[in-house]
């Protein structure tokens, strides 16, 4: 085994620990992006919770990739471009766009959340 | 090599952390916003060979932490490596133009992780040696008067200028742009003939200062555009500016000789040294040229800038 696969291997054995507790906060994660788009159904215009939306699909697109949640990731992508835009331009069909993105991703998190094995659901 | 990494997300500085501990670099200091990464930087007692800094972050962001720490002498050339899930071309810009040395792309492949450390470490080696010389270039100028000679082909980094960036740092953020970036970018070199007679004339660092200002009087003359300039050696400089709507002409030489005629450099003796300038050709990457990013380093370079009716053997009479 050369220098490269040591590496790889022995970061795929340390990213188990990490995607375990990733797949634990995904749970809070959309219960947060939840709370969100209520405000933003409502108050459409709220940048405090545009920014806040940004910021949490920043965080997951960030390293959803790189711990084997390539969906997550792209739907992450998706929802930070999204709501950049929607930041920028401040028109109700680019926030309409956020919200449908951030949507699926909610979806998208509490799969993850359930999908952990049982002896994990329990902490 | 002390590493020391900064990110906002907790996930991200564990696989980051794992990644390099992976790689065999053990000794990783993380911190989760910019203004904890200066207290760290303020309290160790041996300072840190690497920076790898998330762009974006509350607060403050990394590319002002990467300006922050330009700014301190002790890390004017440790290698800072950015890391960034954004794509658009701006924040690439602007993480080189505040002095990072290179940037990972999020998410990120501990492989290529891996080998970018190991190419800034080798880099953080260097560095360290430069700031040797230059500590003993200045004892020595103290002592003697003299500063320490550097070859006149020899692409030095010409610090706190703004947007004015090392080679190293030039090649990478060429290589890190996309196809479409490329495209939308164009170079052009400006050259200070009769260079390699100047610099076998006078004192080093009194060079040096005439490369700094130059470097200085171009960014001026750019300033309405995203640009980075660097230098090559031998009196070289290659502008990259983004955008293709930016003309680039006769004017824009004018408006740099004109600053240079307004604030010339002054040697060590209170003498002012006029300085002249030739632009070469613009190069605008085609389709067929794009894909080969470092075309936009080197294909000014081949420009004929002759120093014929340039004023370079006036000057070099002259100095």
């Amino acid at each position: 085994m050369n220098d490269l696969s040591k590496n790889q291997s022995a970061f795929d054995l340390s990213i188990a620990a990490v995607r375990k507790k990733f797949a634990d906060r995904a749970y809070e994660q959309s219960q947060q992006l939840d709370a969100l788009l209520d405000r933003l159904e409502t108050q459409p215009d709220d940048q405090h919770a545009l920014q806040s939306v940004l910021q949490i699909a920043h965080r997951i697109a960030g390293v959803a990739d790189t711990l084997g949640f390539g969906r997550l990731g792209e739907l992450a992508r998706n929802a930070e471009n999204l709501t950049r835009t929607a930041i920028e331009v401040n028109t109700r069909d680019a926030i309409g766009a956020t919200i449908q993105v951030t949507d699926t991703l909610i979806e998208e998190l509490d799969q993850i959340g359930q999908d952990r094995p049982l002896d994990e659901v329990g902490g | 090599m002390k590493i020391l990494i900064v990110d906002d997300d907790d996930f991200a500085l564990e696989l980051l952390g794992s990644a390099l501990s992976g790689a065999g670099y053990t000794d990783v200091t993380a911190a989760s916003s910019g203004e904890e990464a200066l207290g760290a930087v303020a309290h160790t007692d041996t300072p840190f060979d690497i920076f790898l800094l998330d762009i974006q972050m509350p607060g403050m962001d990394g590319i002002e932490l990467c300006a922050r720490l330009r700014k301190m002498a002790q890390y004017a050339s440790t290698p800072i490596i950015m890391i960034t899930a954004m794509q658009e071309r701006r924040f690439i810009d602007q993480a080189f133009a505040a002095g990072a040395m290179d940037y990972v792309n999020k998410p990120f492949d501990p492989i290529e992780l891996g080998v970018r450390i190991s190419l800034a470490a080798r880099l953080s080696n260097q560095a360290k040696k430069v700031d040797a010389y230059a500590t003993e270039a200045a004892s020595l100028k103290a002592r003697t008067g003299m500063g320490a000679a550097f070859g006149v082909d020899e692409p030095i980094a010409l610090r706190d200028v703004p947007r004015v960036i090392s080679m190293t740092a030039m090649e990478n953020y060429l290589l890190r742009l996309t196809y479409w970036m490329a495209i939308k970018s164009q170079s052009v070199v400006f050259s200070i003939p009769g260079f390699r007679e100047i610099h076998a004339r006078i004192d080093p660092s009194d060079a040096y200062d005439i490369l700094s200002d130059t470097a200085a009087a171009i960014t001026v003359g750019f300033k309405h555009t995203d640009h980075l300039v660097t230098y090559v050696g031998n009196g070289q400089f290659v502008v990259v500016v983004s955008g293709k709507n930016t003309v680039i002409g006769p004017e824009t030489l004018w408006s740099i000789e004109a600053n240079l005629e307004q604030d010339p450099p002054l040697l060590s003796s209170g003498e002012e040294c006029p300085i002249r300038l030739v632009m070469g050709e613009v190069f605008s990457p085609g389709i067929w040229s794009a894909p080969n990013r470092l075309n936009l380093l080197l294909r000014p370079l081949d420009a004929d800038l002759s120093p014929a009716g340039s004023g370079a053997e006036e000057r070099a009479r002259i100095w």
